[in-house]
């Protein structure tokens, strides 16, 4: 009889095997909870798999881009708005993954460890989300676009926010296209082409071998090349734009002379020019908040002679990301300091409690020394001068790169990279227009319709 | 002594009283949500007023001023009738009905419990009448959501398997009473391995689980063998290998388990829910009747422990869980102080199958554990989970010894249990006893009879049992009487093993044996046509 009892104890074992299964459920629902209530499938957030009832986000004017109206999901009232922001404030159903209603729906949804979604079931709204996006700048670039697919993106360099961020295709939330799937013309439609987008780099590229160059050769300043119209190695020519002659190395860039630049890769050679990009932040991982940046990457450790050359002029297996380029040009504007961007100011509770999520803070993965900045910023505000005219950008004083980027099919990309150095209108720029084209036909164009409006 | 003071001095009228208002509250909630809905009123109303009769009763005319177990009962059971109305008002009558007459079956339990004696002889009735009631259902399953457990009577569906776990602790802690005895141990495997059978082929792969459990529990605490459980659990482990291979339902719920995300909208699709909406919840939940689980299928039944946490909070949800460990707790304490090991192993039995199905549950949901399907204790719908609940409270309530106060003077005046010198319930008296009889115990064998006396009856044990097996296996099933076969094979080597084994268990064996030849009545009595007269 004692002994019956005794035998008990087995049943202390299995009471500590039910406690620390109950301790198991209780740290899964506290580490897991968020995203567990922003499934898809939640009724309290979603209706029929589509954002339903959460709170609002809005511009950096306090309009609202999206909010939510007895359960029924609302957005802004221009249609050009809502395509223009799409891609930031993100669909309802979580295509976009970087867009704000996927990535930060536990935060609109109000849920917390205690009172889960009790806040959105009782006051109909979650907490809010303020935006560094100027929604009227946003439309400009979006009617700037004008039909091509591509991306463009403004921030300030020297606080990191995001004024201006569009990716096209794109469309209007709340008339979603029914033929989307397979459609060419909305191919990509649900990626955001500046933050998870990856393009060859094309001339913008001689930017970085341009900062190689000044940080390796002591007298690139006083050198000269010889441009025939193509740049010959071992294994075959790098073909240039036009014939240019004997260029200095700020004339060479000014015109963006590939046999120049292929001849400049080869002498730095592999090693120095992927340590330049390596600091530069390629190939690195980078977040922007909760965001994963898409990395560019750089690798022409296995390149021939000739393709180490297209290397160096932005073309080979290189790939930039928009977002990436931007804060790199913003580090050559910001003598040296990388600010990085962002694009999600703060969280407001219905209570008025505000959570700061976005705040000037310096990358981590680009590091570039100020006098090398100093000097790169010269030479673009040269192309602007000596190039491109300042009467392309009337009443601005920019700096600027511009790319024709080489595709495999197609027409060529054009890009245009660049900064307003006006101490009034900080501004970073990067354009890429697909299949467009030359850089400062297309892409230099729209950035001067963005630019007049961001610093109006 | 002192137990009874403290029990005298609390205000159990109080504590029914708080339950109520609880339930007044809660319930209101439900009854006024489209209007006032004056079914639901009578429903709930008939349902305390049913609690305060009991309470009446109980107190004033039956003698019993302890209620942990009850207020425990009442609780629950008004928690999920009103997660049942909330959803379905059309159940709301049937279930308070179903607590109803699970009050009745404990209660009827409890008489029946008091008198060992007619346990003793109901003890093979209801095991033939539990196997009778799962080949009935055989006979008659419908088969519903992948298992064979229902059968429909009368325009009632019950789920017969509920039933058996009562008998099947009812005759487990009956026949295993009788201590070391091959025979009601071969008897009691093989209704365990009936029952168990029935329910593979049933499907229900989660009240089998629960019926090993049990089993374990029940033979372990009889036994103290621990190599004895380790071999049952590697052949029902073996078997249960068996069961996965070849059945496709089960194995697809065990495909299941841990990838719920990726099946989200069908094999995942309870689970899923069940987590997206418990965090939804948050700690105090959303209100009852506010949640989103309830338009899931079986959201009242298998899943209301997700529909606890959304519409009523974690907190509440994990009190009510919490509250099952307590009762396994109550069990064990109670079991020590028992007037017999009938008793202590029916409470801990009960008390652990309880908790057992409440992990099943709880954790399946979650996907903590895979998915079986398996009901909440009390607070899942349904008239044979609550008959069942209230009937597993019965035997816990029946161990302790404050239940059946008059028992030794009036009922059985000169029972053996009750010696004149050994006053019930005094622990204190207990470790003073122990010390003092167990030399003395050891010392009578050992003085009349020399050593060579306990391994002849070693073998005499170990013999019999072999050839009853032997001539069992040709006249029934094979597959139940090669598992006995590997038991007693597996005993007879133990016991001719090492000298410092034979030895070593003597002592303790011999004290074991005599201390339940007092305990027990049972025993005493089925001893004199057993191995012992030989």
């Amino acid at each position: 009889m004692n002994n019956t009892t005794k035998r008990a104890y087995v049943l202390y074992v299995f009471i500590l095997a039910f406690m620390v299964g109950l301790g198991i459920m209780v740290y899964s629902f506290y580490v897991n909870g968020g995203e567990w209530t922003s499934n898809l499938v939640n009724k309290h957030i979603y209706s029929n798999g589509q954002i339903a009832n959460a709170g609002a986000i809005y511009d950096r004017d306090g309009t609202a881009l999206a909010y939510s109206e007895d359960g029924v999901r609302k957005y802004h009232r221009s249609e050009t708005v809502r395509k223009a922001t799409l891609h930031a404030v993100g669909d309802q159903s979580s295509f976009i993954a970087t867009g704000v209603q996927s990535v930060y729906s536990s935060r609109l949804s109000g849920y917390d460890f205690i009172n889960g979604v009790y806040n959105l079931k009782k006051y109909n709204r979650g907490n809010d989300i303020n935006l560094t996006l100027d929604a009227e700048i946003c439309k400009v670039a979006y009617n700037a676009m004008n039909g091509r697919k591509g991306t463009i993106g403004v921030y300030n360099y020297k606080t990191g926010e995001i004024i201006c961020m569009v990716s096209t295709p794109t469309y209007d939330p709340t008339n979603k296209p029914k033929n989307m799937d397979g459609n060419e013309k909305y191919e990509g439609v649900y990626l955001n082409r500046f933050i998870s987008g990856v393009y060859t780099p094309g001339s913008t590229f001689k930017v970085i071998t341009a900062i190689c160059a000044l940080q390796n050769i002591p007298d690139i300043e006083s050198r000269t090349f010889t441009c025939t119209g193509k740049y010959h190695t071992d294994s075959g020519d790098v073909i240039c734009n036009s014939t240019h002659g004997t260029v200095s190395f700020e004339k060479a860039f000014n015109r963006s002379c590939n046999s120049a630049f292929a001849q400049l890769a080869l002498e730095l050679g592999r090693e120095k020019l992927m340590t330049t990009a390596g600091q530069l932040g390629f190939n690195a991982k980078d977040y922007m908040g909760e965001i994963p940046i898409t990395k560019s990457s750089f690798d022409v450790s296995g390149a021939n002679d000739v393709d180490f050359g297209w290397a160096g002029i932005g073309q080979y297996t290189t790939l930039v990301n928009p977002c990436h380029m931007l804060t790199i040009m913003g580090a050559i504007a910001n003598s040296g300091v990388a600010v990085k961007p962002y694009f999600v100011k703060d969280i407001v509770s219905p209570a008025g409690e505000i959570t700061v999520e976005g705040e000037t803070t310096q990358s981590e993965i680009i590091t570039l020394d100020t006098t090398v900045a100093n000097k790169m910023r010269e030479l673009m505000r040269s192309n602007v001068v000596n190039y491109y005219s300042d009467s392309t950008f009337p009443g601005l004083k920019m700096c600027g790169k511009t790319g024709t980027a080489q595709i495999d099919d197609g027409e060529s990309h054009s890009w245009f990279v660049g900064f307003s150095i006006d101490p009034e209108t900080p501004y970073a720029v990067v354009c890429v227009a697909e299949n467009s084209g030359s850089g400062l036909s297309a892409a230099g164009k729209i950035v001067n319709k963005v630019m007049q409006a961001v610093c109006k | 002594m002192s137990n009874e003071n403290l029990n005298k001095r609390f205000n159990w009228g109080l504590m029914m009283t708080i339950i109520t208002a609880f339930q007044v509250l809660t319930s209101t909630v439900v009854i006024v949500k489209d209007g006032v809905n004056l079914k639901l009123l009578a429903v709930f109303a008939a349902y305390i007023a049913a609690e305060w009769m009991y309470f009446f009763i109980a107190s004033n005319f039956c003698g019993q001023n302890n209620f942990e177990l009850e207020t425990i009962g009442f609780l629950f059971s008004g928690i999920g009738l009103t997660v049942c109305a909330s959803v379905y008002d059309d159940y709301a009558l049937k279930q308070m009905v179903s607590i109803l007459l699970g009050l009745f079956v404990f209660i009827m339990l409890l008489v029946t419990l008091r008198r060992t004696d007619i346990v003793m002889k109901l003890r093979m009735p209801i095991a033939f009448a539990a196997v009778g009631l799962l080949a009935v259902n055989l006979l008659l399953a419908e088969y519903n959501n992948g298992a064979l457990n229902w059968i429909t009577i009368a325009g009632f569906s019950i789920q017969p398997s509920e039933l058996v776990k009562l008998a099947f602790i009812f005759v487990g802690a009956a026949s295993l009473d009788k201590l070391q005895s091959t025979k009601s141990l071969t008897k009691y495997l093989i209704f365990s391995f009936g029952c168990v059978g029935a329910l593979f082929l049933m499907r229900d792969f989660g009240t089998a689980l629960i019926f090993f459990f049990t089993f374990m529990i029940i033979a372990f605490m009889r036994s103290g063998d621990v190599r004895t459980i380790a071999l049952v659990c590697v052949a029902a482990a073996l078997g249960a290998i068996m069961i996965i291979y070849f059945r496709p339902t089960v194995a697809a719920r065990f495909s299941t388990y841990r990838h719920i995300w990726e099946q989200i909208n069908d094999a995942g699709m309870q689970q899923t829910r069940v987590l997206i909406y418990s965090a939804s919840g948050g700690l105090l939940g959303l209100g009852i009747g506010n949640g989103k689980l309830k338009h899931i299928f079986a959201s009242t039944t298998d899943l209301v422990f997700g529909m606890l946490c959304e519409e009523w909070g974690m907190i509440v949800a994990f009190l009510i869980v919490l509250t099952y460990v307590f009762i396994l707790l109550y069990a064990i304490k109670v079991a020590r102080t028992t007037r017999s090991a009938f008793y202590a192993i029916a409470a801990c039995a009960a008390a652990g199958l309880m908790l057992f199905q409440t992990a099943l549950n709880i954790f399946g949901v979650t996907d903590i554990l895979p998915l079986t399907g398996v009901t909440l204790p009390f607070i899942s719908r349904g008239g044979s989970s609550m008959i069942c609940s209230w009937g597993l409270l019965a035997f816990i309530k029946a161990a302790d010894i404050r239940t059946y106060p008059k028992l030794s003077k009036t009922i059985l005046p000169d029972h053996p249990l009750y010696p004149p010198d050994i006053k019930i319930g005094k622990r204190s008296t207990r470790p003073t006893r122990r010390q003092v009889s167990v030399p003395r115990v050891v010392g009578e064998p050992i003085n009349q009879k020399p050593p060579t006396s306990q391994t002849a009856r070693k073998t005499t044990q170990t013999k019999p049992a072999q050839t009853k097996t032997a001539t069992r296996s040709t006249s029934k099933d094979i597959p139940i009487s090669r598992q006995t076969r590997t038991a007693t094979g597996r005993k007879a080597s133990t016991s001719g093993t090492t000298q410092r084994s034979a030895s070593s268990r003597t002592a303790s064996g011999t004290a074991r044996r005599t201390t339940t030849a007092k305990d027990v009545p049972i025993s005493r009595k089925s001893s004199s046509n057993g191995r012992t007269k030989r």
